[in-house]
């Protein structure tokens, strides 16, 4: 599906986990502890193929990103809608009563692939220095 | 209205800094309504969006700029059930995707 020297960008949460906003103020953290544990054996996964040599690590960057919602409703309706995120009930309280916009901030992390052609990790090895990029913030 | 995500453009901002999608050939696993996909869409040759989620590739397909409907095509499926013959992308994209 993807040619010899394609590349292959991820983009995926990392911990740590959300805070909600109103007004400038955090009212608390979001619970991701299960979704990270599905992230963290999926980004396994990945770096297994790097380890085996058939993608490498060019470029790696985070970022913090916002989910704005207008109503603590909106935000209700659609965390409920994701799995393994969950909202306390203290946390909901806060929300209940929160001012919108509601902000839900989150870290990002961005990662540069490229296939490669070698099949063995000592072939690629070239490739197996990544560059970190800054972002502003 | 709906919620939005990254107001503020930090996505494409790490994007435009991690790659040129100039005249690439991209498939987007998770695009979601498509809202990243109307952003490289310009620069790339032809994205693929894909989704598992009906409601989003119809929100996606529907609200695709006329500008870009020839360059850009949406697939309800995984990647695991997507059909494509070798090298027909020169990008594949994991957008929040697990």
């Amino acid at each position: 599906m993807l040619v010899e020297d394609g590349l292959l960008l991820d983009l995926h949460p990392i911990p740590p986990s959300m805070h909600a906003f109103s007004e400038g103020r955090d009212l608390g953290v979001v619970d991701e502890r299960q979704f990270f544990t599905l992230v963290r054996a999926t980004d396994r996964e990945l770096q297994r193929t790097v380890r085996e040599g058939l993608f490498a690590l060019e470029a790696e960057t985070e970022l913090d990103v916002i989910e704005r919602f207008h109503t603590p409703e909106e935000l209700f309706e659609t965390v409920d809608e994701w799995e393994d995120i969950h909202l306390s009930k203290r946390l909901r309280a806060r929300l209940v009563r929160a001012v919108p916009p509601i902000d839900l901030h989150e870290r990002l992390v961005l990662r540069r692939y490229r296939r490669t052609r070698a099949r063995f990790p000592q072939v690629a090895e070239s490739h197996q220095r990544p560059v970190r990029l800054r972002l502003s913030s | 209205m709906a919620f939005v995500i990254d107001p503020e453009g930090r996505e494409l901002e790490a994007l435009s800094k991690v790659v040129d999608f100039e005249g690439l050939r991209v498939l987007d696993v998770g695009c979601g309504d498509g809202r990243l996909i109307w952003r490289i869409a310009p620069a790339a040759k032809s994205v693929l969006g894909i989704d598992i989620d009906p409601d989003l590739i119809a929100t996606a397909r529907k609200e695709t700029p006329p500008e870009l409907r020839d360059k850009v095509a949406f697939r309800e499926t995984g990647i695991v059930e997507l059909d494509e013959p070798p090298a027909r992308f020169d990008l594949v994209f994991f957008t929040w995707s697990l």
